[in-house]
């Protein structure tokens, strides 16, 4: 049976990127407003899109300030904004690794 | 003069409500120390509900303060050790994972649920056995179409019956009829600890074990008897089953089982003449139940005609319509199950930086 890939160190690259080092050997570089604009959370997916953007305005850069396991399937980001309601699946995560998709789709227009 | 041996005969006349065993037997009495006609019991009454623990005591002090001889009798309490940490949990020779399939409630499907479950395990390749320990409603005979007594040995070891490539035990195996059966607290521990001890599993991969609905202290001490690879939760999707499967949680947590996930019983009504999907309990109960909880949805169960009918018949739907949406579905939840036992066996990532 194939078992899913799952995380084995998850680190804060800086202050724009998280890093997760997975148990096949992979290692996914996740953009923090990238991961912020794809909140799984109910309040930002049922949020229109155009107010979807973080707002980064503030003179700082948008970063994590906790992270943090949800079960043993998920993490979970405390926000530099405020916002940690997202509750980020090793499944999803692995799915959107930036590196694995096609066409990176562009990232900086968020910020 | 009081010796011991009169002392401990007096313990083992001492049954907890009509359990077959004695209080020694059961192993709530830790030790016995006579001194100068001062009798000094160590009394455990470990995972015994307070007001039974409470009688058994005063019993003991009755019993062995008639002895000729006895000036005192002193019964020290043990201290019940943590409800996490009772009895060590001891690993059941002949399995390697164990996984219990839990309610809050009962008429959620869990049973349904614990079968196919099972037969989609062992149709991926898996040596699985179900264990029915919902003494109160053993429904596995009927589900399975399975009846005929176990093969007992040595008056102790008890051999699994076996069908559809499932070893199999039930208290309805020595049940003889649909007569109700009527357990209590204490009996249905002694029970169960007795089927987790003495069934002869031959060389499983997993053991699921259909738990008796609800959170109280049976499934308590059941939970916390033997190592469990993790804990499963059947619900429907309605609020109130929520609210139910929150105990569930708590259970599990409480005795530091890892919650393997939830699966969402009855999801939705599919007619069988046109197709047509009704959600009948409400939408998206399970999902919402694992995003709160952050718990893994393993998946839904549709409300189907077909699953009552096999169940009835002694056919589960995963063994008479492979092809089944349901049965498909059943397959998935294994896969998931499958997943989850391996991944809570993987050390928790390190989060640095």
């Amino acid at each position: 049976m194939e078992s899913a890939a799952r995380p084995t160190e998850i680190k804060r690259i800086g202050r724009s990127e998280i890093r997760i080092l997975w148990s096949d050997g992979h290692r996914s570089l996740y953009p923090n407003h990238w991961l912020r604009n794809h909140c799984p959370c109910a309040l930002c997916r049922e949020r229109p899109p155009h107010l979807l953007p973080v707002r980064a305005g503030d003179g700082e850069e948008l970063h994590a300030l906790q992270i943090g396991l949800v079960g043993r399937y998920a993490i979970s980001i405390q926000w530099s904004d405020g916002h940690d309601s997202g509750i980020y699946s090793y499944a999803t995560l692995r799915a959107a690794c930036p590196c694995c998709q096609p066409v990176e789709p562009a990232s900086g227009s968020a910020s | 003069m009081t010796t011991l041996q009169q002392i401990q005969e007096r313990l083992s006349e001492i049954r907890p409500h009509g359990t077959p065993k004695h209080v020694l037997e059961l192993g709530l009495v830790r030790g016995i120390d006579l001194r100068d006609g001062v009798v000094t019991i160590r009394f455990a009454p470990g995972p015994l509900p307070p007001p039974l623990a409470g009688a058994l005591r005063a019993e003991i002090e009755r019993a062995v303060g008639a002895l000729e001889g006895v000036a005192r009798v002193v019964v020290e309490l043990e201290a019940a050790p943590g409800q996490g940490a009772a009895a060590p949990a001891q690993p059941i020779p002949g399995v390697a994972d164990i996984i219990a399939v839990s309610s809050a409630k009962g008429g959620v499907g869990k049973s349904t649920v614990a079968v196919n479950l099972a037969l989609s395990l062992r149709a991926r390749g898996r040596r699985v056995g179900l264990l029915d320990a919902d003494v109160y409603g053993p429904s596995l005979p009927l589900m399975l179409g399975v009846s005929g007594r176990p093969r007992m040995a040595d008056e102790k070891r008890i051999f699994p019956l076996e069908k559809y490539g499932l070893q199999l035990m039930s208290m309805g195996f020595f049940l003889d009829d649909a007569s109700p059966v009527i357990w209590r607290g204490p009996m249905v521990m002694g029970l169960v600890r007795q089927f987790l001890k003495d069934v002869e599993w031959h060389d499983l991969d997993i053991l699921v074990i259909d738990l008796p609905p609800g959170t109280g202290d049976a499934q308590l001490t059941l939970v916390q008897q033997v190592p469990l690879a993790g804990g499963v939760i059947v619900t429907t999707p309605q609020d109130v089953a929520l609210l139910d499967v929150q105990r569930g949680i708590a259970m599990f947590q409480q005795v530091n089982t890892p919650i393997l996930g939830v699966i969402e019983n009855m999801s939705a009504f599919v007619c069988e003449k046109c197709g047509a999907e009704e959600d009948l309990f409400g939408a998206g109960g399970g999902k919402r139940i694992s995003d709160f909880f952050g718990v893994p949805l393993l998946g839904q169960i549709p409300l189907v005609q077909a699953v009552r009918q096999g169940g009835d018949a002694g056919l589960p739907i995963a063994i008479e319509q492979p092809q089944h949406p349901v049965s498909q579905a059943f397959l998935r939840i294994a896969d998931n199950v499958l997943d989850e036992i391996e991944a809570a066996r993987a050390p928790a990532p390190r989060i640095v930086g």
